[in-house]
């Protein structure tokens, strides 16, 4: 194989494969230890549990050691926290009672874990009648009041606070089931499950080795919390009287006693309900805790990735221009760090030879950066002194493969950076106007009117639960100010216009009603409704079929000649590029590598890496028997190369290319792209 | 229009697919009677091909054209409503609730997404391990052990890879352990459904040519799945087209592509961007010059 992927040699360490859990368990205590108010629950039910398993050791005195004489003593001397109606050591009690608290939390929420974890485990993966009989059967069950039950059990089995612990057991138990169900439906979809069904495992494994593991962390959570209510439960049982018998100390029977005393002694009922409530508290917050370490690894992601475009899906709200939104992108630096910044790199400010060549610029992006704080190493940056133009009426193309910076770059020039990224330097000129530095509230004028923009899921950017009238009309009669009458009449132009048929008709319909294609030709019309100057297209197609994809571009294309508007086509898709584009600019690892016309770009491409991704990039009329690959993989932002970015996966690279940052000069960033043309050229691949 | 009637001779097929027709319960009935009967939708109608032994068949059509569909019906996660599969001459739809673990050793599948087809809380060994122990001769322990590291190897990870959660791998090597987990048990078949879909294109021919290669060397056969026409292309000797559930045209990949036959293959091909903006221009303008049938009513129809 010559995948150039880094094959080590065999004799990797041998260490245990089957450490998943020891190795995950290390990093959610790891999380753990770095919260100090879970620690304090700890320690604090550490101390509980102590009491718990070896009264004997911490009670100063026999708790049922009559001293009549001491009666309702207060706290201090001899008894540290008083005596009580018989003069028995409150202290000493309140260490007792902790054992039958603790032991009957315990013994409730374990019952629970091993009946309700099953059987949610059984209905979910199962489902059909097996579900839908159990949850029906479950919902008569949680209909009945948890006390009446206890009551019935009671009254079947006898007194005793096992038997009416039985009760909350149950309630427990339907909970844990209907979580664990909730889960299993949910992981039953994910393609791990599939893949384990297709290699042929057994149901039992299924569920307990690749499912459970999945679903387990909120049921930790749970049960921690239900440790809390079973022990209010047990106090309020045996305040009752049905809980505990004689010779048995229990916070709730010591609350019903002192109730009678209180007159008498006042502080009386005050230790056992400090012990209950401060109990509660700590198994609760221990479960908030354990809910934070516990969150799944690798899901977040970092804000600057794929995941982190959540406020992408929001951005029509931002642009309809509603309060209550979450802040916005943070102020950029002040200017003397950016002015700084730019002499660092001034190689990067001979702009003239690749602008847009005698066109007027409508757009002009200047040393843009744009950062994500990461922990304690300061600021990351994602995109790294970007500068480029787009002229009237022309189609800019970004292109780049994912983890680039090319979507920051177009969020940062719309105001959207995702919090807590920021714009860490440069200027963004639209039109003359600077936009770095605009408040949230600026911004919002110059989203809509200005700069329209259109994302790769459509039905992401429309709100579900308003007929697309709405989102077409907003924008209209905000920064417009038309009629009602008139904003609808236009809007069911703009879905003409972008070849939404029956248009008028369909104003009244929902974005779920749309198919994918229509649903992107809405966005594009909820983008254009103001005539934007600039639209910015992220990945417009990506996500619709080819028949489709060429029909939106169609629209854009007609748009662009009818409008005079600009329009930054942002893509991974060089077929895209070639379809549409006029000018492109090539990025890498948070830079442009290189800027040239579209015939240039693929006729004679200059960068290595530019040339790759051509090579790379399948085309239907040339079956070859091999693919073209770049060896390796884009670095993430924290593991950028010094000197040259690609340079590690370049086959041209050389020494001198590690050693210090390469400029972009003449639109490209390449130390050889003189050599690389030769040997290209010359029909010589590496 | 159908791929049986191109069956290429020679030996019996390995798999093959005849009239295979799939539902899917869209919900249940309100009203009418009776109270709750099974509202259906048609994902698969009609669709038979064949793929030999040591061949790659590829399967292209829009979203809800059925290609996902007829792959999970050859892996017995969906129940075809009627028609036949037949694997090395065996009929596979007669077998009832439990599938045998022959068939599961044989048929083995790759998806689309690479992070959600490993198990979030199992380290990559693990995962390979575990596939190793469904085989017929499961080795103990150790041996799961070393044959896992041998899989890994094969595909291009290494040793330390292991170790890693899957999520701490990027997407091209997360789809290497994916593929390492369907070789553990020598599968005859591997599924690819939209197997290289998510990846960037620079490492996308990384596992194409993985794919490609271990064909070669292990005779596996493949039925890869995929939007994308140009890898399809790339890797298939034969190719069926489907539209809404219909297979419109199959046959070897050279002519499917070079002339096809089907006004649908046509607008496809016509639809696909090729990476030259000179071409690209020619083809936008024959595209939209020729008289195609309106899409957006296709389109419509089946969404």
């Amino acid at each position: 194989m010559t995948d150039p992927v880094a094959v080590a040699p065999g004799g990797a360490p041998a260490a245990a494969a089957d450490r998943a859990g020891s190795r995950q368990w290390r990093m959610v205590l790891g999380r753990l230890a770095r919260q100090p108010v879970t620690l304090c629950c700890l320690l604090y039910l550490a101390v509980v549990g102590l009491a718990a398993v070896a009264p004997g050791w911490l009670a100063p005195h026999d708790p049922w050691e009559v001293d009549l004489p001491n009666r309702l003593a207060g706290p201090g001397g001899e008894h540290w926290l008083g005596t009580d109606e018989l003069g028995r050591d409150q202290f000493s009690r309140l260490v007792f009672g902790a054992q039958v608290a603790i032991r009957a939390s315990f013994q409730s929420v374990t019952l629970a874990l091993l009946v309700g974890i099953p059987v949610g485990l059984f209905i979910g993966y199962l489902g059909g009648w097996w579900d839908r009989v159990t949850m029906r059967l479950i919902d008569i069950v949680a209909a009945i009041p948890t006390l009446l039950f206890a009551f019935a059990i009671i009254a079947l089995l006898g007194r005793g606070l096992t038997n009416a612990m039985l009760a909350i057991s149950m309630v427990f138990a339907i909970n844990f089931a209907r979580i664990t169900r909730g889960g299993v439906l949910v992981e039953r979809e994910q393609p791990y499950v599939d893949a384990g069904r297709v290699l042929g495992l057994s149901r039992r494994r299924m569920m307990f080795g690749q499912i459970l593991p999945n679903v387990a962390a909120p049921l930790v959570v749970q049960a921690s919390i239900f440790l809390g209510i079973a022990l209010l439960f047990e106090a309020m049982l045996s305040f009752l009287g049905l809980g505990v018998q004689t010779g048995q100390v229990s916070w709730g029977q010591m609350l019903d006693d002192a109730r009678v005393f209180s007159a008498e002694q006042p502080l009386l009922p005050v230790f056992p309900g400090v012990a209950i409530t401060l109990t509660v508290l700590m198994f609760n917050l221990l479960g908030d805790g354990l809910r934070d370490a516990l969150g799944r690894q690798g899901s977040a992601g970092p804000p600057w990735g794929r995941d982190g475009r959540g406020s992408r899906t929001r951005w029509w709200r931002r642009g309809a221009g509603r309060s209550g939104e979450p802040a916005g992108p943070s102020e950029p630096d002040d200017d003397g760090d950016q002015a700084g910044r730019a002499q660092a790199e001034p190689a990067d400010q001979r702009v003239g030879a690749w602008t847009t060549g005698g066109v007027r610029s409508l757009l002009e992006v200047r040393d843009l950066r744009v950062a994500f704080p990461a922990g304690s190493q300061g600021l990351m940056t994602v995109v790294d002194g970007v500068s480029f133009d787009i002229g009237d009426g022309e189609i800019f193309g970004l292109v780049g493969e994912s983890g680039c910076g090319k979507t920051q770059t177009s969020l940062a020039i719309a105001g959207l950076v995702p919090v807590p990224g920021q714009i860490s330097g440069g200027t963004v000129r639209l039109a003359g106007r600077e936009l770095t530095g605009l408040s949230d509230r600026e911004m919002e004028t110059v989203r809509g009117p200005d700069v329209g923009m259109i994302f790769q899921d459509p039905l992401a950017a429309l709100s579900p639960v308003h007929p697309v009238r709405r989102q077409l009309t907003e924008p209209l009669r905000r920064h417009l100010g038309l009629s009602r009458a008139a904003a609808a009449d236009r809007a069911a132009e703009l879905l003409d216009l972008v070849g939404v048929p029956d248009a008028r008709r369909r104003l009244d319909d929902y974005p779920f009603q749309f198919s994918g294609g229509m649903a992107q030709r809405v966005v594009i019309a909820t983008a254009l409704a103001c005539e934007p100057k600039l639209l910015i297209a992220d990945e417009p197609t990506t996500a619709l079929d080819v028949t489709i994809q060429s029909q939106v571009l169609d629209v854009l294309l007609d748009l662009r000649d009818r409008f005079e508007m600009s329009i930054m086509m942002i893509t991974h898709d060089l077929g895209v590029v070639a379809d549409v584009c006029d000018r492109v600019a090539v990025m890498y690892a948070g830079q442009i590598v290189e800027t040239a016309p579209v015939e240039q770009l693929f006729t004679t491409p200059r960068h290595p890496y530019t040339a790759d991704l051509l090579r790379a990039t399948p085309h239907p009329d040339q079956p070859g028997d091999r693919l073209p690959s770049i060896p390796g993989t884009v670095p993430s932002p924290d593991s950028w190369p010094a000197g040259c970015r690609f340079q590690p996966r370049c086959s041209y690279a050389v020494e001198a290319c590690g050693e210090q940052a390469v400029p972009l000069v003449d639109g490209i960033r390449c130390l050889r792209h003189q050599d690389v043309a030769d040997m290209l050229s010359a029909g010589v691949y590496r | 229009m159908n791929g049986v009637a191109l069956a290429n001779q020679g030996p019996a097929p390995l798999l093959r697919v005849d009239r295979l027709h799939v539902d899917y319960e869209v919900g249940r009935a309100i009203g009418g009677w009776p109270p709750g009967r099974r509202r259906t939708r048609v994902a698969v109608r009609d669709v038979s091909f064949e793929i030999a032994s040591g061949e790659t068949f590829g399967l292209v059509g829009e979203s809800g054209s059925g290609k996902s569909t007829t792959g999970r019906a050859i892996l017995r996660l969906v129940t075809p409503a009627a028609g036949a599969i037949a694997f090395d001459g065996r009929e596979i739809t007669t077998l009832g609730k439990n599938t045998p673990m022959w068939y599961r050793r044989a048929v083995q599948v790759v998806f689309q997404d690479p992070l959600a087809s490993l198990n979030p809380r199992h380290l990559v060994g693990n995962i390979v391990e575990q596939a190793v122990g469904q085989r017929s001769d499961a080795p103990g322990r150790a041996g799961r052990r070393r044959r896992a590291r041998e899989l890994l190897d094969q595909v291009g990870l290494a040793g330390r890879h292991a170790e890693r959660f899957p999520y701490e791998l990027s997407g091209g090597q997360q789809q290497r352990v994916a593929i390492a987990r369907a070789l553990a048990v020598d599968p005859r078949l591997i599924i690819c459904d939209e197997a290289v879909s998510a990846l960037d294109v620079s490492t996308q021919g990384q596992i194409v040519n993985l794919l490609g290669d271990l064909q070669r060397e292990l005779g596996l056969s493949l039925l890869f799945i995929s939007h994308d026409l140009a890898v399809v292309r790339h890797l298939s000797h034969r190719v069926g087209v489907l539209r809404l559930g219909e297979l419109v045209e199959s046959g070897p990949a050279d002519q499917v592509y070079n002339e096809p036959r089907h006004p649908y293959t046509r607008s496809l091909l016509d639809s696909v961007l090729v990476p030259d903006p000179v071409a690209q221009r020619e083809r936008r303008l024959a595209r939209r010059t020729r008289a195609v049938p309106r899409l957006d009513d296709l389109e419509e129809e089946h969404d």
